[in-house]
């Protein structure tokens, strides 16, 4: 093992890594304004194709700028074609994939963001084959084989976002579990019972997220030499809002974030967030300050 | 008007005599009875360093009497009748004239005599091409040149980056990038033997004091049989050899780091060399770097190293010398919480790398015509790099041998038969993501398969032979022709590879030497490319093609003062390059990733000049780089640039030595912007809140050229038995923010330049004995 190659690698990620986010007049991750896939959530994070495959998947969409346009959406499936590995997010490779579904979608005001139906039923309703796993090594049997779906989320002048996500197909018997979001809070009080005119404008909120029971998950993974390891799965929870800055865009799962409003801003503050594990369970929540 | 000034001067000098003739008569009658009065000795020592001078003319005058200084630069002088009007002269070229009235004292003891330098900041030559003869494509700048060399710190490996044919590196790579090979294709050797870093900390200092170093070697296209491994060349560092007149000491401090060196004899025949360094840049960044609630140092980052010769003589056939050598660099920092650009990159921080080498070497002459050498470098490489709970752990122990018997058949042929071996052992840990990059740019680490494993006593066999001739048609042709073959083996792609090399000289005149050479050269793929759970088992070993030509021509005619000229121009055919793949394979009855294929294809050519000139007390360098690498795979034949193609490469270099012992020099650089690949949008990774970029055409822009002034001014005290130091290194002295990256918004929607370092001043101060 020629480390000296290696460490070039690393040290060289790691330096790229902290010099892009070291550049504070670059817009945020948190900020909430133009068409944005938040998330994609789906009711199965992880299948057993044999059992069943069946998932659907819920976008979750920000366009606070649209403010209620007319948006389309497509969304195809396929087995991954190595996207993790540097194949382009495409479904073209794979031709037994199902075609591709369309429809459009309205958000719903005063925030625009949120959760989205499809307008056709089933649009965004997908099955992992169960020949997926067929001829794979045991290793990736166990520790998952994904399958890809693609969203595409557009506006008639243009804009367009494309998200992906993966459905974990496995043949372990405990699938991942979506965590869930159950409140923001500030000293332990859910930040939608504050009263809002309270909030000064040099304020600070320090909030938290509160998620629900076992929203961090033990599991267990096959090492590359076959053998089981014990894992915890890694939350971590994205905070986004149409205005102000939060001290931290991305807190651990106890973690403490502080939200100031903007100083000219005399709304009351829309505080949205997302709860990830790292194994593709997806959980969220919006609430807004006193309301 | 000439002879009335000789004769006062005799008339000056009896006057002198007599009159002090009778007050000192009485006094000189003590002395008398130690030893003859006629006798004046003494010893000639270089005032400062205390290095004895020998074959110096010692004159007492107006006697005319004159004495030669022995190796220790002893001397003695008999039949001194009294010392009225005497004066002991020495008058040395290159030195201030030395000049003493005697007394009679002075018949009683060892008179000092402390020649001062007329300079202590000579700048001394080496010539282009001829570090060592043996090796054309061998390029070597000594101690005197890399210790001095503005902008470089004092740092060999840093001052051989102005040498053609070197990439400017990116602000943190921490590699040499040789004639449009990559990163990875440079090996870094000490005494010969190989070392898996030559800098500490990406690029801040090499790993080896720069004062216990000879010389630094860069080998560059169409190098000898000697090496391999390596598609891009070799940077090597020779230490030098203890100084065993006396004990000698040697201190330094600077902005960063502090260290010394202690020398000196070691019984008969044999000396010692200690030297080391501790950083203190954790220190100085704390103190630098604004308070930041995300991030914070728990462990600043230090390095330090230590180097210890061992050199003996024991007979005048054989000698021996042991290099030791270590290296150590730690780092911790830790994230409050989850970063802005990636969530996988929290909590703490941690990086610690060192290895030692054992390095002893053995020479012994058989005959006048026979020479065998033999060297090994044994030792431990330990990387840990642990990033929020991914982690990569490396202990790795090697042993590289090398061996060459040498034998002078006749005055026309020279042959050597050698080998060259690597051995290792190795226990690997790994939770990492797989990772993607191409085109400069990086996926996420999020994004990335999360693997791991543990690896244990993992080893890896190369061996290679080679078999190297010198032959001359006669002893008076002006043609010498080296044909040579290694043999390699590598047991990781069980592989047996015939590597010819050929070059030819022609020595046009005494001042103009024409050159070519050209070889075959192959390097087994990275282990863990070939790792059959994480790489690909079926990968061969990477290949290039060499053909340099070119010719040395010096104007000075046997001076030391005037031009000389180094052109040559290089092509290089790469071949069978590894490359990452996420194609699907059958392997052992199972579908899995690929993981790398070898449809790597690429060339790099050039053309490279070298300018000296030397007016002393001027000096100066031109360093001239035209060159062009690309890239491309058998799949995509489209022509992409290299990561670290730079179609120019100026570099000048200039010094003057001032009255004082002064010096300033300076150092002016232009570099085409380095190839970038733009982005042209990106998909929003929903599972790991990340966008993976979408890169436009590889490599199809540039970073604006970059440009810089460096500036260094030395300035040396002299005194009897020690000097003092203060050297100014100020680099990029006219503070230009040159454009090293370009950073992105989270969805790459949005970038800004990422600045190279501002003026950045180093202070230094060094004593010595």
């Amino acid at each position: 093992m020629n480390f000296q190659k290696n460490q070039w690698w690393i040290l060289l990620g790691v330096l790229s890594l902290l010099s892009a986010c070291g550049n504070s007049d670059l817009s945020q991750t948190s900020e909430l304004g133009e068409l944005r896939i938040l998330a994609l959530q789906v009711d199965a994070p992880e299948v057993n194709p044999t059992v069943d495959g069946s998932f659907t998947v819920v976008p979750v969409v920000s366009d606070l700028n649209g403010a209620g346009r007319t948006l389309n959406y497509q969304i195809e499936m396929c087995i991954d074609p190595g996207v993790s590995r540097g194949a382009s997010v495409s479904c073209d490779g794979d031709s037994t994939r199902p075609s591709a579904r369309t429809g459009s979608f309205t958000l719903s005001g005063p925030y625009y963001t949120g959760p989205v139906s499809p307008q056709n039923p089933g649009d965004f309703d997908g099955v992992v084959p169960a020949t997926i796993l067929v001829d794979r090594n045991p290793i990736d049997v166990y520790n998952g084989v994904s399958y890809l779906v693609i969203v595409r989320v557009s506006a008639e002048d243009g804009t367009e976002e494309i998200a992906y996500r993966r459905v974990v197909a496995t043949a372990r018997t405990e699938l991942n579990q979506n965590p869930s979001l159950l409140s923001v809070r500030k000293e332990g009080e859910s930040v939608d019972l504050l009263s809002f005119p309270e909030l000064a404008v040099d304020e600070e909120l320090s909030l938290i997220a509160v998620l629900g029971n076992g929203y961090q998950e033990d599991y267990s993974a096959l090492t590359l030499l076959g053998e089981e390891v014990s894992r915890s799965e890694l939350v971590t929870v994205s905070w986004y809002a149409p205005q102000g800055t939060f001290t931290f865009l991305r807190t651990d799962p106890e973690g403490v974030n502080r939200y100031q409003k903007d100083a000219d801003s005399n709304i009351a503050p829309f505080l949205f967030a997302v709860v990830r594990d790292d194994r593709g369970g997806v959980g969220f929540l919006s609430q807004v300050v006193g309301q | 008007m000439r002879r009335w000034m000789q004769n006062r001067g005799v008339l000056l000098l009896t006057a002198g005599t007599l009159g002090v003739v009778g007050s000192v008569h009485a006094q000189s009658d003590a002395a008398e009875s130690v030893r003859p009065q006629s006798r004046i000795q003494g010893v000639v020592r270089e005032k400062g360093t205390r290095k004895p001078l020998a074959g110096v003319s010692v004159f007492i005058l107006p006697l005319k009497l004159k004495a030669v200084t022995d190796s220790q630069g002893r001397f003695a002088l008999d039949g001194v009748d009294g010392t009225a009007g005497l004066n002991l002269v020495v008058n040395l070229p290159g030195y201030i004239r030395f000049e003493k009235s005697l007394q009679f004292e002075d018949f009683a003891r060892e008179i000092k005599v402390p020649l001062e330098r007329a300079s202590y900041q000579i700048y001394e030559t080496t010539v282009f091409g001829q570090g060592d003869k043996r090796d054309e494509a061998k390029r070597s700048l000594k101690a005197s040149e890399f210790l001095q060399a503005p902008g470089a710190g004092g740092d060999p490996i840093k001052a051989v980056q102005n040498l053609p044919g070197i990439a400017r590196p990116s602000f943190g790579a921490g590699t040499v990038v040789i004639q449009g090979s990559a990163p990875q294709d440079t090996i870094y050797q000490i005494d010969g033997q190989e070392v898996p870093i030559v800098f500490h900390f990406g690029g801040l200092s090499s790993v080896i004091i720069p004062e216990a170093i000879d010389r630094v070697d860069y080998l560059a296209a169409g190098y000898g049989p000697e090496n391999g491994r390596a598609l891009g060349g070799l940077i090597g560092v020779t230490t030098r050899s203890p100084q065993t007149d006396r004990t000698h000491g040697f201190a330094f401090v600077d902005t960063y780091n502090a260290g010394g060196i202690l020398e000196g004899k070691l019984g008969e025949n044999s000396g010692y060399l200690i030297g080391g360094r501790q950083s203190y840049v954790g220190q100085v960044l704390r103190a630098v770097l604004p308070e930041n609630e995300q991030f914070n140092f728990t462990v600043a980052p230090e390095f330090s190293d230590l180097l210890v010769v061992l050199e003996s003589e024991p007979s005048e056939k054989d000698r021996f010398k042991m290099t030791s050598v270590a290296s150590r660099d730690r780092l911790e920092f830790l994230f409050s919480q989850p970063t802005d650009m990636d969530p996988s990159i929290r909590g703490s921080f941690s990086n610690t790398t060192q290895f030692f080498r054992l390095i002893p070497q053995w020479e012994h002459r058989f005959s006048e015509n026979a020479t065998g050498r033999m060297t090994i470098g044994a030792g431990k490489d330990l990387l840990s790099v642990d990033i929020g709970g991914n982690f990569l752990n490396l202990d790795l122990w090697q042993m590289t041998t090398r061996g060459e018997w040498e034998w002078r058949a006749s005055p026309t042929w020279t042959t050597q038969v050698g080998w060259d071996n690597r051995y290792t052992w190795s226990d690997v840990s790994f939770k990492l993501p797989t990772a993607f990059s191409e085109g400069g740019v990086t996926n996420p680490f999020s994004s990335g398969d999360l693997q791991e494993a543990a690896i244990e006593d993992s080893r890896f066999r190369l061996i290679s032979m080679y078999w190297r001739n010198e032959w001359k048609p006669s002893s008076e042709s002006p043609w010498t022709l080296l044909p040579s073959l290694r043999t390699e083996w590598y047991s990781a792609t069980q592989e047996l590879l015939p590597v010819p090399r050929f070059s030819v000289r022609y020595q046009w005149d005494d001042s103009l030497l024409l050159k070519f050479a050209s070889g075959l050269y192959v390097q087994q793929p990275q282990e863990r490319e070939v790792d059959e759970n994480f790489g690909n088992p079926d990968l061969s070993s990477q290949r290039a093609l060499h053909l340099t030509v070119g010719y040395n021509k010096d104007f000075r005619e046997g001076g030391s003062r005037g031009l000389s000229i180094g052109n040559s121009v290089y092509y290089r055919y790469f071949d069978q390059l590894v490359r990452p793949s996420a194609s699907l394979v059958t392997r052992n009855g199972s579908l899995v990733f690929e993981n790398f294929d070898n449809s790597g294809r690429g060339d790099s050519f050039g053309l490279e000049t070298l300018l000296k000139l030397d007016l002393q007390p001027w000096q100066g360098w031109l360093t001239y780089t035209l060159s062009r690498a690309r890239r491309w795979s058998v799949d995509d034949p489209t022509r992409n640039l290299f990561d670290f193609d730079q179609t120019h490469l100026l570099t000048l270099l200039g010094s003057v030595d001032l009255p004082g012992n002064w010096k300033i020099s300076a150092r002016l650089r232009y570099v085409t912007g380095n190839p970038t690949t733009p982005i042209v949008g990106a998909v929003f990774d929903a599972d790991n809140d990340v966008y993976q970029p979408i890169r436009g055409a590889v490599f199809s822009q540039r970073l604006t050229p970059f440009f810089q002034a460096d500036l260094r001014v030395d300035k040396k005290w002299v005194y009897e038995d020690w000097m003092l130091s203060l050297y100014l290194d100020i680099l990029n002295a006219t503070n230009r923010q040159n454009r090293e990256g370009v950073s992105y918004s989270y969805d790459y929607s949005e970038s800004a330049e990422l600045a190279g370092i501002p003026i950045f001043p180093t202070f230094g101060l060094r004593a010595e004995f």
